[in-house]
């Protein structure tokens, strides 16, 4: 699964089939041994926060209801589908949100750093690739896709599935960079090698078509 | 009702449906200044129209994701905002016009100022969303709107002595006589955006849903698209002809919202008036409905909150006031006495600048084979969806310049 491509921004649904919001952020966490998705984000506060001045401005004229979002642990989704993430239970909206911490981001956030290599080239982050690690726990994080193109995500190519390649041309632009790869991740993403180090997106483990609910077929 | 009953009742209702506030107003504006000069614009508007039409249902049939699902999801949360923005501000302006069209109906009825039918007329509309079921805020003025057919009519059997010739001719190859070309270009830009308003791909991408379309339903939303929107342009066109025939050659520029009723009453008198004027309710009632709830849908859809017209209001309460609040602001809008005419043009010109930022996501995922399968776009539709695509961009890029230099005054 990638994050950007089958996670964040889908529907969530609760366990009656309502309509409970939005993925509209997720944390991603890591230490030593590597990384994984933390919880889900959802509600006012969240989206908020992604709109810098404007949504500072929103956060202060909108009252309490305007600094809560809902944290969403792994625990409490079923599953993840074409459309919709499937919760078990919908966790009450909380406080305000959690900063950030040494070894804990928002994908938000990781997606706008800079990604430099070891030769001083720039590329921003497309996706990050994930791998399902069973029930209960986030998914663990592979590694992510670094391309040239961040204008490209403004024209609707936040994700780079077949139909937007030709027009992006991610397919030889974009790098996959191996989790363990990074040699640091602070205001910025260093790498421990160049660009031309890493394989092409074609090389990188294949994170299968976007997850289908149980009652369609897959397709080629 | 099986799906072939289904299908009549959405190409009637698409023929209503077609016409609303923007029609009524650019299209006798446009036969009275440039006769048949801008006929081509009608035939390039209903093109396009039912081009996206046959594409919003078959992605949403498809990948199970309206419009605003597929702008949040592959727009992202920024961008996305961007357009939704932008659409709800759009469909304010639109609302302004719808109300305000309403109320110069019912003044041509009742002799009632517009000014005291506004709050009654808005008052009523939400009632009516509130209380109505899917099937009747999209059928009973849709069926209403009917009536209008009474403007082709009357170019057919009233004896208005309509250039047919010359109408297919300049259909062909156009040509003006006046003078200023900026007016003639933003009028073409009005007439466009006229068959081509945002909230119109919103709402029949909800309303598959409200329908429980399946990818079974491929031929009900192609004979929909097709039929209803070549039919529903019928009016459009009759309504250009008909001012290009009453007042072209009079020298008569519509300066009241309703002075298209002269075309009809031309022809049969008072039941023509008549007729015209519960035709004219009719689309504007349901453009107003229609334009309420895509504002509704669209925020409620791109925030992932619960939505549906059938559904209870207290079972979804932020859809509920994301439709209420939009009339009660075009009402306010309205007191202040600005010129429903003037705000009908500028919304057709914004809606055209509005338009790429909705069309742009529809076409990447009617071109993905992982949400469309079978119905991803063929060449037909991929050649028609990038024109009209860089043709509206382009268009939405001049209509800024070009309201400055006319005044807003297409």
């Amino acid at each position: 699964m990638d994050v950007a491509r089958d996670l964040l921004d889908r529907q969530l649904t609760g366990p009656d089939g309502r309509e409970c919001g939005r993925v509209d952020d997720l944390w991603l966490e890591w230490n030593a041994d590597g990384a994984q998705l933390g919880a889900l984000e959802s509600g006012a506060a969240t989206v908020l926060a992604q709109l810098g001045v404007a949504g500072s401005l929103l956060r202060r004229l909108g009252g309490d209801r305007a600094r809560r979002a809902r944290a969403i642990e792994w625990s409490d989704v079923v599953r993840v589908d074409r459309t919709q993430v499937v919760l078990a239970r919908v966790p009450p909206e909380g406080g305000p949100l959690r900063p950030a911490e040494p070894g804990r981001r928002r994908y938000s956030a990781i997606s706008r750093l800079a990604v430099v290599d070891a030769g001083g080239e720039r590329r921003t982050v497309l996706d990050i690739r994930t791998k399902n690690a069973g029930s209960g726990a986030g998914p663990a994080v592979l590694g992510l896709i670094a391309c040239r193109h961040p204008w490209l995500r403004t024209l609707g190519m936040k994700r780079y599935d077949p139909s937007g390649a030709p027009l992006a041309d991610v397919q030889r632009h974009a790098r996959w960079v191996p989790w363990g790869a990074i040699a640091e991740l602070g205001d910025e993403i260093h790498l421990a090698h160049t660009f031309d180090g890493f394989p092409r997106l074609g090389d990188a483990p294949d994170p299968g078509p976007p997850p289908r609910p149980p009652s369609e077929p897959e397709q080629s | 009702m099986g799906r072939y009953g289904g299908m009549v009742i959405g190409v009637v209702t698409a023929i209503g449906g077609f016409v609303d506030i923007g029609e009524l107003v650019a299209m006798p504006q446009a036969g009275a200044e440039y006769r048949f000069g801008l006929l081509w614009a009608v035939l390039v508007g209903t093109i396009g129209a039912i081009a996206y039409a046959e594409m919003t249902g078959r992605v949403e049939l498809a990948s199970q994701r309206t419009v605003f699902d597929l702008i949040r999801e592959r727009l992202g949360l920024r961008m996305g905002l961007v357009t939704l923005v932008a659409a709800t501000l759009l469909n304010v302006l639109m609302l302004v016009a719808e109300i305000g069209g309403m109320a110069f109906v019912l003044e041509l009825a009742s002799g009632v100022p517009p000014v005291w039918l506004i709050a009654p007329l808005a008052v009523g509309l939400v009632l009516f969303e509130l209380k109505g079921t899917w099937s009747l805020l999209e059928n009973v003025p849709s069926v209403l709107g009917l009536a209008l057919l009474v403007v082709p009519a009357a170019l057919l059997f009233g004896g208005l002595g309509v250039d047919w010739g010359g109408a297919a001719g300049q259909l062909v190859l156009p040509h003006f006589e006046k003078k200023d070309v900026a007016v003639y270009l933003i009028t073409s830009i009005a007439v466009l955006g006229a068959g081509m308003s945002p909230y119109e791909w919103y709402f029949y991408s909800s309303g598959g849903r409200e329908e429980g379309w399946t990818p079974r339903d491929l031929v009900v939303n192609r004979v929909t698209a097709i039929a209803g929107f070549s039919l529903g342009s019928i009016l459009a066109f009759a309504l250009l002809i008909g001012a290009a025939t009453v007042f072209f050659p009079r020298n008569i520029g519509p300066t009241h919202l309703f002075q298209a009723g002269l075309i009809p009453s031309s022809a049969f008198g008072m039941w023509g008036l008549a007729l015209f004027l519960v035709g004219a309710f009719g689309c504007v009632l349901g453009a107003s409905i229609e334009v309420s709830l895509a504002t509704a849908q669209g925020i409620a859809q791109f925030f992932g909150r619960p939505w549906g017209s059938s559904r209870r209001p207290r079972d979804v309460p932020a859809f509920t006031l994301a439709y209420v609040v939009p009339v009660l602001a075009a009402t306010a809008i309205l007191f202040t006495g600005i010129d429903p005419i003037k705000v009908t043009v500028i919304a057709l010109a914004v809606a055209v600048m509005v338009l790429p930022l909705t069309f742009l996501p529809l076409l990447i995922v009617a071109n993905d084979p992982l949400y469309m399968g079978e119905l991803t776009n063929g060449r037909l539709s991929n050649s028609l969806g990038l024109i009209f695509l860089v043709l509206l961009t382009v268009a939405g890029v001049a209509a800024v310049p070009l309201l400055i230099i006319t005044g807003g005054a297409g």
